[in-house]
């Protein structure tokens, strides 16, 4: 690449000068007038296809629009399942802390009063049936509602029979054992 | 000045996209690219077409755009470039015989051209230079352009000019130093 000499001619600018095209010594302008003609030239060589790349433009912001909607949908999608879920898990926390007492650990025979009726009808072996029927009578819901007080009070009878016998076996107990 | 409620694709893209695909052509060298970036401007366009004010021309607001394309992709450009130069390295220490990565693909037409020598300047220049040279903008438009006053756009196309000459007069000197042929001064003593 060479630039043409016969340009070189004109007068020289001091650095920092600042000069319209009007004002460009000699070979700046002459350098200014080759950068439009290599423009041209540049563009008679590689035409654009306006026609073509407009239809590529419409046909890919057409598209580039759908795929937003369908990132879009797929994220709303997402977060009503996340929020279902949340929504689920909530009911269901709810329920279980609803019910009042509930025991943590079902062999757990430390803390008696924190004992569910469950729990203590079968330690001390009084049937399931009655004690089922009275909680479903008492509040419809499954028998882990009922506290052992609950279950005392209702069937007592049977619990002090059955801690009579209890406390007579262990008699016996020691007796054999001395 | 536009009338901002009639812009739509189909206009801007009748009226406006020969001139910015040639300034893309100018900047860039190849037609894959120009025909790249020229489609992301007006893709562009299409998206943000609500934030043209119409307080300037529509082409001006779109030699913006192309501009900060060309930017972006330049930098992308650089770490690929990096990325292969890495690999080939790697590939040479395994004495792999590997095909030159880095080959141009830049057209001759272009590299002919002066817009080579335009791309190795600084950025600013380079872009005032093409605004100026190539797609004819005021000077107070190129300033619009890049958003900086028009004492800055006078002094960046004069100083691009200046590097530019001096970047053809130092490559002059270079090519004269090589002998035309390397038995040259024997021919003559022949």
């Amino acid at each position: 690449m060479s630039f043409d000499a016969k340009h070189n001619d004109g007068a020289g600018a001091a650095p920092g000068d600042v000069l319209l095209d009007d004002g460009l010594p000699g070979d700046l302008a002459a350098l200014a007038q080759q950068l439009s003609d290599d423009a041209v030239r540049l563009t008679d060589s590689y035409p654009a296809d306006a026609e073509r790349l407009a239809h590529n433009v419409r046909r890919r912001s057409f598209w580039r629009d759908a795929t937003l909607l369908r990132y879009g949908a797929l994220a709303a999608s997402l977060l009503m399942m996340i929020g279902g879920g949340l929504w689920i898990a909530g009911q269901f926390a709810e329920n279980s802390a609803g019910g009042g007492s509930v025991a943590t650990k079902p062999n757990d025979t430390s803390d008696e009063s924190s004992k569910t009726a469950k729990e203590n009808v079968s330690d001390v072996g009084v049937p399931m049936r009655p004690v089922l029927a009275i909680d479903q009578a008492r509040t419809g819901d499954p028998i882990n509602r009922l506290t052992a007080e609950d279950v005392l009070k209702m069937t007592g009878p049977q619990l002090d029979a059955y801690g009579d016998i209890r406390a007579e076996e262990s008699e016996t107990m020691e007796s054999i054992s001395f | 000045m536009v009338n901002v409620e009639k812009l739509d694709i189909n206009q801007a893209s009748e009226e406006h996209f020969a001139r910015i695909h040639r300034a893309a052509l100018v900047l860039t060298g190849n037609p894959w690219d120009a025909d790249d970036l020229a489609q992301e401007t007006f893709l562009m366009f299409a998206r943000k077409a609500d934030r043209f004010e119409g307080r300037s021309s529509l082409y001006t607001w779109l030699y913006g755009i192309l501009l900060n394309l060309v930017r972006r992709e330049r930098r992308s450009w650089g770490v690929r470039r990096d990325k292969l130069r890495i690999l080939w390295d790697n590939e040479s220490q395994h004495g792999k015989n590997i095909p030159a990565a880095e080959t141009s693909i830049e057209v001759t037409e272009w590299k002919r051209s002066l817009w080579s020598y335009v791309a190795r300047l600084p950025e600013g220049q380079r872009d005032a230079l093409v605004l100026r040279f190539s797609e004819h903008l005021a000077y107070d438009e190129i300033a619009e352009v890049m958003g900086c006053p028009l004492g800055t756009v006078k002094s960046r196309i004069f100083h691009g000019l200046a590097s530019l000459r001096e970047m053809l007069s130092r490559e002059e000197t270079d090519l004269q130093d090589v002998p035309k042929h390397p038995f040259e001064d024997l021919t003559n003593v022949i």
